[in-house]
């Protein structure tokens, strides 16, 4: 549940911007020939919506339907007495509040439109059906209209993930526990923090409209060594690469070699958050990513993980809290 | 990976063996053998409720299979951790990126025509289509989900003590919150404030809902960067949960001295939400609640306040999630003793607008138990100044 700082939307970027995103998604429909989209979020997943419309589903579901022309509308669960705060912090204009999201969007798309499902793997069946049916024609399915979009930031976005990244890498450094880092998160203006704090490994995540940073530390006897196989694998790291490549280049090394012995290293690649079971993809050239680092003799488990934005011939780390790089972010605020 | 079961204290395994008893119980009514019960990222309270562990990752599952045993299914390495730790499970099995090939395999040996999907309806697509293609024709597959929530209705005593716990948090939660209160704060400032007491508190997670100003205010949203002025309502929904289970308190506070209209709102509230705790004992229903407390809001002449125009629900019950079985009228669930929830008769009406005031509770034979010590009376920082 999102409980941070909700800034308005005109507050983050002028109004030229929101329009830019949405006059790329509404082309990209265009040459579908699709007359809507429809994004399903909910509290845990919501970043399309957000970052086509600065809408915080801060609680519960909701279904952003997205015209060829025109200005998106918000079809949601949470209650009616919400939207008027929702109108003011977002760029949307038209609000539904429902139990029955599919028959409310059969209303809004109407009749003999081409309606597409964005990403529908991700929507709940149920949602999915009743929406089918409500509408009373097959829905078409697109994945990726959104993400793809918004994978790759522009350059002020990528300056508002530095920031991000620094100020999380500044939490780390000036707190003792979770909890002050979490704090300092807040104070910042985090709109989410998300905790997962376990048996000497720490890994927070921290949004500000629709960017995530995340990074883990550990404090297990593993620790140096899980950081050793970061820093080295984070060398490898550029545009292309896998998550199995840069398991292969820490092969290499003795001291990470598991081979015939017990300790184990996992390499992990992939979005900032909500990836813990997506397949491995080659980092893509512009984008934020998560590298971590799993070592492990069987009773003992260090992970550590950095936030990267990946370019075709490197990656910057965006969490990793070096003094010089924080003291940088901190000169251009 | 087998769990150790002597990690769990007895009385955590007489817990486990209550609630597997129950859910049997539920299972056969639905003519079903085996019950999975899904956790999307936003909806882990039924996998919290049968392994008794925080569970961080996108995605988990748990099956209770005909043979009494708990097979806990999670996507994180720290949630193997707390799972193995809590010992209510009897293995834990790491998803794999990119398949969900154990659970499928774990799925196919379970018997019976039956399966039972705890939050059915919030399975993804994909995941609900390969659910049906493994288990046709062999098993149906029927929704799970009231069986759960009707299961965690009833707290045992192990769960109420759980309860109280949290109640203390959440009582120094609002202190902390009426202490940080101050003209010219911005309001996510107070968040980030009492947000940390409560984690410093042992709380792993927190809902929190505020406004302020005056009678302009319709409802309670995350926080903003408006600043705090003399004679603003500071309105509040803390909801901490520790060790699994939330609790919630509803208080209004004054920045300063209250004015008349704050005065008389908060009297509303105050005699709406006792009407509803009034009513309360074994065997009331969630309807006979809410029409005791929107009964005081008809005779004040505020009753057009209590629709769904201007407020959501008339209180609702706790556990494993924050927002149980609504008290609302129309609701006809019958409370049994045991039950948790919170009254609160939170609405806006023109006397200062948005208030909120709620106590949270458990229902006992002749009548309840309070689970906070908070008092009941308009909070202002004139007040606590003195």
């Amino acid at each position: 549940m999102k409980r941070g700082l909700v800034k308005a939307a005109l507050d983050i970027y002028p109004m030229a911007e929101w329009s830019r995103r949405l006059d790329e998604v509404q082309q990209a429909m265009d040459s579908r020939g699709l007359d809507w989209a429809l994004v399903y979020g909910d509290v845990s997943a919501s970043d399309d919506i957000s970052y086509l419309t600065n809408i915080c589903v801060y609680w519960n579901e909701g279904v952003l339907a997205v015209p060829r022309t025109g200005k998106p509308e918000f079809v949601t669960k949470l209650s009616a007495r919400v939207l008027t705060w929702m109108k003011r912090v977002s760029v949307v204009d038209s609000f539904h509040s429902t139990p029955q999201l599919g028959k409310r969007l059969a209303d809004v798309v109407g009749t003999d439109s081409r309606v597409a499902i964005v990403d529908a793997g991700r929507w709940p069946a149920s949602l999915l059906e009743d929406t089918t049916a409500s509408v009373g024609r097959e829905l078409e399915r697109v994945d990726q209209l959104i993400s793809s979009l918004r994978a790759t930031p522009a350059e002020d976005e990528a300056a508002r993930l530095r920031s991000l990244g620094a100020e999380l890498g500044r939490a780390w450094e000036a707190s003792d526990t979770p909890g002050e880092v979490e704090l300092a998160l807040r104070r910042a203006g985090c709109v989410d923090v998300l905790i997962d704090d376990d048996a000497g490994n720490t890994d927070i995540s921290a949004q500000f409209g629709h960017l995530w940073v995340r990074s883990a530390r550990s404090t297990t006897s593993l620790a140096q060594l899980a950081k050793d196989a970061l820093a080295l694998a984070a060398e490898g790291l550029r545009a292309d690469v896998t998550g199995p490549q840069i398991a292969a280049r820490l092969d290499e090394v003795p001291a990470f070699r598991h081979s015939g012995q017990d300790l184990r290293i996992h390499v992990s690649l992939g979005p900032v958050v909500g990836g813990d079971l997506s397949v491995a993809q080659a980092a893509q050239a512009g984008s934020a990513s998560l590298l971590s680092i799993d070592v492990s003799d069987g009773t003992t488990t260090a992970r550590v993980a950095d936030t990267y934005l990946i370019a075709d011939d490197g990656a910057e780390s965006l969490t990793g809290g070096s003094d010089e790089r924080v003291a940088a972010m901190g000169a251009q605020q | 990976m087998t769990v150790d079961l002597q990690d769990a204290t007895a009385s955590d395994l007489a817990e486990r063996d209550l609630r597997i008893s129950r859910i049997e119980a539920g299972l056969e009514a639905l003519g079903a053998t085996a019950l999975l019960a899904y956790g999307a990222a936003w909806r882990r309270e039924n996998v919290r409720y049968l392994v008794n562990a925080q569970i961080a990752g996108d995605v988990s599952f748990v099956l209770l299979d005909e043979r009494r045993s708990l097979i806990a299914f999670v996507s994180r390495t720290s949630d193997m951790q707390r799972v193995r730790a809590a010992g209510w499970a009897d293995e834990v099995v790491r998803l794999t990126p990119g398949s969900l090939e154990e659970l499928f395999a774990r799925l196919r040996d379970v018997g019976g025509r039956k399966l039972a999907v705890g939050y059915l309806e919030l399975l993804p697509d994909g995941l609900a289509a390969r659910l049906r293609e493994e288990m046709a024709p062999r098993t149906e597959i029927v929704n799970g989900s009231a069986l759960m929530a009707n299961v965690r209705l009833k707290k045992s005593a192990w769960e109420l003590d759980r309860h109280r716990a949290a109640g203390r948090i959440c009582d120094a939660g609002w202190q902390r919150f009426v202490e940080v209160l101050e003209p010219g704060l911005p309001e996510y400032l107070i968040t980030a404030e009492v947000e940390a007491s409560l984690k410093a508190a042992g709380a792993e997670d927190n809902f929190m809902l505020m406004a302020s100003g005056g009678d302009e205010v319709r409802g309670m949203v995350p926080p903003g960067e408006r600043r705090l002025q003399n004679h603003d309502l500071v309105r509040t929904e803390l909801t901490p949960q520790l060790d699994g289970y939330w609790t919630q308190i509803c208080r209004s506070a004054v920045v300063g001295e209250p004015t008349d209209g704050q005065k008389a709102s908060f009297d509303l509230f105050r005699e709406a939400m006792q009407a509803g705790l009034d009513v309360v004992r074994e065997g009331v229903t969630c309807h006979e609640i809410a029409r005791a407390e929107n009964a005081v809001f008809e005779r004040r002449g505020f009753g057009e306040y209590c629709s769904s125009a201007w407020t959501r629900v008339r209180g609702h019950n706790l556990g494993t999630y924050l927002d149980e079985s609504p008290i609302i009228e129309g609701n006809h669930t019958v409370l049994p003793a045991g039950a948790v929830l919170i009254v609160h008769p939170n609405t806006y009406t023109p006397l200062a607008g948005y208030h909120v005031l709620g106590d949270p509770i458990t229902v006992t034979e002749s009548g309840y138990e309070r689970l906070l010590t908070t008092e009941v009376k308009l909070f202002s920082t004139k007040e606590a100044a003195r």
